[in-house]
């Protein structure tokens, strides 16, 4: 354990990423870090310039963890390692149900923004 | 089944909405109705708790008047005109006919259909149900279970799938769980505690992540759009179970995606480090904002569900609550019969399920039900967890019975048809095969037990149809007794006393009564009130205890400063109703002491030296002084009210009143109803006060 160390692994891993996943698993993971980048950046916003409003922020924020998290449905639901664990569902039927997730979600987000 | 089962009070008395919560609902979605839902959201009651006024648009939960609004609505559209009040009667019974549905669903989803069958059978006509939501007890439980069932459904459907379609629809039945009633908590709760166990068990599933992942963010931010709940899900303790077990989800997720990309000796590195720094970094966060108090404490609703002397001591109101009460043992057998019984049966074949392949299922079929089984043992599990949660639970408060009826009839559903199944096979195989000796006995140990079952369900169907006709239809309102040659004599004071205030007293004037009146008295008489049920003001309350049980003149000092025109007591002396006024007054004295102006008031004052609380001649003066004594038995003394017995006889209390002769010096009698039940006084202005 103590011939290699985090940093060897991670450039490993990283490596790895680059070479093995499928091109639509890609489009999908770079949509994640952009969303990762907005949450943390109204995070960040609000830690400095305070809550008030309080309900933009929160509905702002949790839109990003929401849309972080149903990409990342999506990103499973979709990839052909995990098949075996969504039966009934095919890619398409993953993608509608996506969309309609984000419908209700941004309904939701844009009556709580006040 | 459901619905007709619930219309004994409608039959016997007439469309009335029952006891004091329901007047209140309906009060607000005659408001609704009339005026529509902006108004209704931007409500602000004056007459209510004079003079602090309620924001009715951001302290109640709109789900059950909207429902009831829209099912108006609707029906006026048809052009079938059917009155408020109605409508507001008869929507309880109609829900539980569709919790019947729905228990049907949830049942299947779980086993099979038969046992559906079996559970929505008995989700129709279980007691503990039913009190809640008999034709007239316009509650907001009376839909509450049903959108609670019916999220549990989807929330079993979408675990199933892994689908977000169904993760969705069960955000979508949660946000109307939230609207309808504050015990969403529960739900909230126990989803997450479903998956911790199944992660803490290994079975953590891609399906599960995808679940519960939507359901909790799209659920988390739907709920804040109700008012009443707004940021909470994010401030109190009673959510954060369910964000951190988000969080969990997440890094299981996260560790488990590596796994499947490292190789085994990076991974375990990249274990060590991770497990370090996100566990410090969970800790560190959770503790800092509890102790900067970002995140409330548990309010004390809970706090009295661990501790339940903790309610007594410190906050007497939750006490006084008679919901709030520990449950008894026949409480249970009251509210459950059968079922209570046959739980453990469910627990042993869960069990079974559980653990092992069953010897009874055959061999193919447990092959193909390899994957099957895997899904019952998931959702039996939950049910477990489901099973701990409310089995703590309810015998800390008797209001909480009713949520463990529903998972008493799904489970005993599973088990009577376990049961069933079992012995109804070997009759079967008994008739085909024609073997002897161990075969034929086994067929009448088989038909031995079918028939015990159907007994036992049909006794269960009884009992519930007679609890439901004794003990859960009279609505409080108006009360009935046997008369001395058996007929029956209807009690309608309340009403008689409402519609009098309503008619005779000017717009303005304020109704000082204890809060347990409050909702009728705005609903029905249309006056303003200074405390109801909604108990929201302990001050305010405990302001009018202290006016109750004090002196005439130092009520007088209280009544003048918060404006009282008119008093209204209930007293059952003369036709004796126990739940009066006097029965609670010891409540009245605890409270009205609890606050600091009140601290003169001390409970051991108004009882004997000997520690009783007696109203007559033995009593304490300083009982026999108070406001409240001379309110209820003001000209009592001269009425006779049984043979043989003394002028003022006390039919509730057993006892001849102590002090029979007064006058009063600050109050005028306004009315009294005809069975002496409410008895309202007019507060003499300034001017005319005698000393």
């Amino acid at each position: 354990m103590a011939s290699e160390n985090i940093f060897s692994v991670a450039t490993k891993f990283v490596g790895d990423y680059m070479t093995k996943t499928p091109q639509k698993l890609k489009v999908i993971d770079s949509y994640l870090t952009y969303i990762l980048i907005t949450g943390v950046m109204q995070f960040l916003y609000c830690a400095l310039v305070g809550t008030f409003p309080f309900n933009s922020f929160l509905s702002g924020f949790i839109s990003c963890v929401a849309s972080f998290v149903l990409a990342v449905n999506l990103r499973l639901q979709v990839n052909p390692e995990n098949s075996k664990d969504f039966k009934s569902i095919a890619p398409e039927r993953a993608f509608a149900d996506f969309l309609f997730a984000h419908v209700v979600l941004h309904l939701v987000v844009i009556n709580f923004i006040g | 089944l459901a619905f007709c089962v619930r219309l004994f009070s409608v039959l016997r008395f007439e469309s009335v909405i029952h006891e004091f919560d329901p007047y209140f609902n309906y009060r607000t979605t005659r408001f609704l109705a009339e005026k529509g839902f902006y108004d209704f959201h931007n409500w602000f009651d004056e007459m209510a708790w004079y003079p602090l006024g309620r924001i009715i648009g951001g302290t109640i939960y709109p789900g059950l008047m909207v429902t009831a609004a829209a099912f108006y609505n609707v029906l006026h559209y048809l052009n079938l005109t059917i009155d408020i009040r109605n409508m507001c009667v008869f929507l309880a019974p109609l829900f539980s006919s569709f919790t019947a549905i729905v228990t049907y669903h949830l049942t299947k989803e779980l086993s099979n259909s038969g046992a559906g069958l079996v559970a929505a059978a008995f989700m129709a006509i279980v007691p503990g149900y039913i009190s809640r939501s008999v034709a007239g007890s316009y509650d907001n439980e009376g839909i509450a279970i049903f959108c609670m069932l019916i999220t549990y459904t989807l929330w079993i459907k979408s675990v199933k799938t892994g689908s977000i379609f169904w993760s969705v629809l069960c955000s979508l039945a949660y946000f109307y769980m939230v609207s309808s009633w504050g015990g969403y908590v529960f739900l909230i709760n126990l989803i997450p505690i479903h998956v911790l166990a199944c992660i803490v068990t290994g079975r953590f599933s891609h399906r599960i992540y995808v679940a519960y992942t939507t359901v909790y963010c799209v659920g988390t931010i739907l709920s804040m759009q109700i008012s009443f709940v707004g940021f909470q899900p994010v401030q109190t303790s009673e959510h954060m179970g369910a964000l951190g077990v988000f969080g969990i989800c997440q890094i299981v997720s996260f560790v488990a995606y590596l796994k499947s990309k490292l190789s085994a000796a990076h991974y375990a590195i990249f274990w060590q480090a991770l497990y370090y720094l996100v566990g410090a970094i969970f800790f560190g966060a959770v503790g800092f904002l509890t102790l900067s108090g970002k995140i409330a404490p548990w309010t004390g609703r809970f706090y009295s569900l661990l501790d339940p002397s903790y309610a007594k001591n410190n906050i007497p109101i939750i006490a006084s609550v008679s919901e709030h009460q520990p449950t008894t043992w026949s409480s249970f057998y009251f509210d459950l019969q059968m079922l209570v019984f046959l739980f453990p049966v469910t627990i042993c074949s869960v069990f079974f399920l559980f653990t092992m392949d069953l010897e009874i299922m055959e061999k193919s079929m447990m092959i193909k039900n390899g994957i099957s089984n895997f899904f019952c043992d998931l959702f039996q599990f939950q049910y477990f967890n489901h099973l701990k949660m409310f089995l703590t639970i309810p015998p800390y408060q008797v209001r909480l019975m009713l949520v463990l009826a529903p998972v008493m009839a799904v489970l005993a559903g599973i088990g009577v048809n376990h049961i069933l199944t079992t012995f109804m096979k070997n009759l079967d195989t008994v008739v085909v095969k024609d073997k002897k000796g161990l075969q034929g006995r086994f067929a009448t140990i088989s038909t031995g037990v079918v028939l015990l079952v159907s007994v036992l369900l049909s006794l269960f169907a009884s009992h519930s149809v007679w609890v439901t006709s004794e003990a859960y239809s009279s609505p409080s309102i108006v009360l009935s007794a046997r008369g001395g040659d058996g007929g029956r004599i209807i009690f309608d004071d309340f009403r008689e006393a409402y519609y009098w205030l309503r008619q005779n007293t000017p717009e303005n004037a304020k109704v000082m009564s204890w809060w347990d009146y409050g909702y009728q008295i705005t609903a029905m008489a249309n006056r303003t009130i200074l405390v109801d049920n909604n108990t929201w003001n302990n001050t305010h309350i405990s302001r009018v205890g202290q006016a109750m049980a004090s002196t005439e003149d130092k009520a007088y000092e209280i009544m003048r400063e918060l404006d009282v025109d008119y008093v209204l007591v209930i007293f059952g002396g003369l036709t004796g109703y126990s739940s009066d006024d006097i029965n609670k007054f010891l409540w009245m004295v605890r409270i009205g002491g609890s606050t600091d102006r009140g601290a003169h008031i001390k409970e051991s004052d108004y009882y004997t030296p000997t520690g009783e609380f007696r109203v007559d001649a033995e009593g304490s003066p300083v009982l026999q002084n108070c406001m409240m004594y001379k309110m209820c038995y003001y000209r009592f003394g001269q009425v006779y009210t049984e043979q043989s017995k003394p002028t003022g006889y006390d039919r509730v209390r057993n006892a001849e009143i102590g002090n029979k002769d007064f006058e009063l010096d600050v109050l005028d009698e306004a009315y009294t109803t005809e069975h002496w039940i409410v008895r309202i006084y007019k507060v003499r202005p300034q001017s005319l006060k005698t000393i």
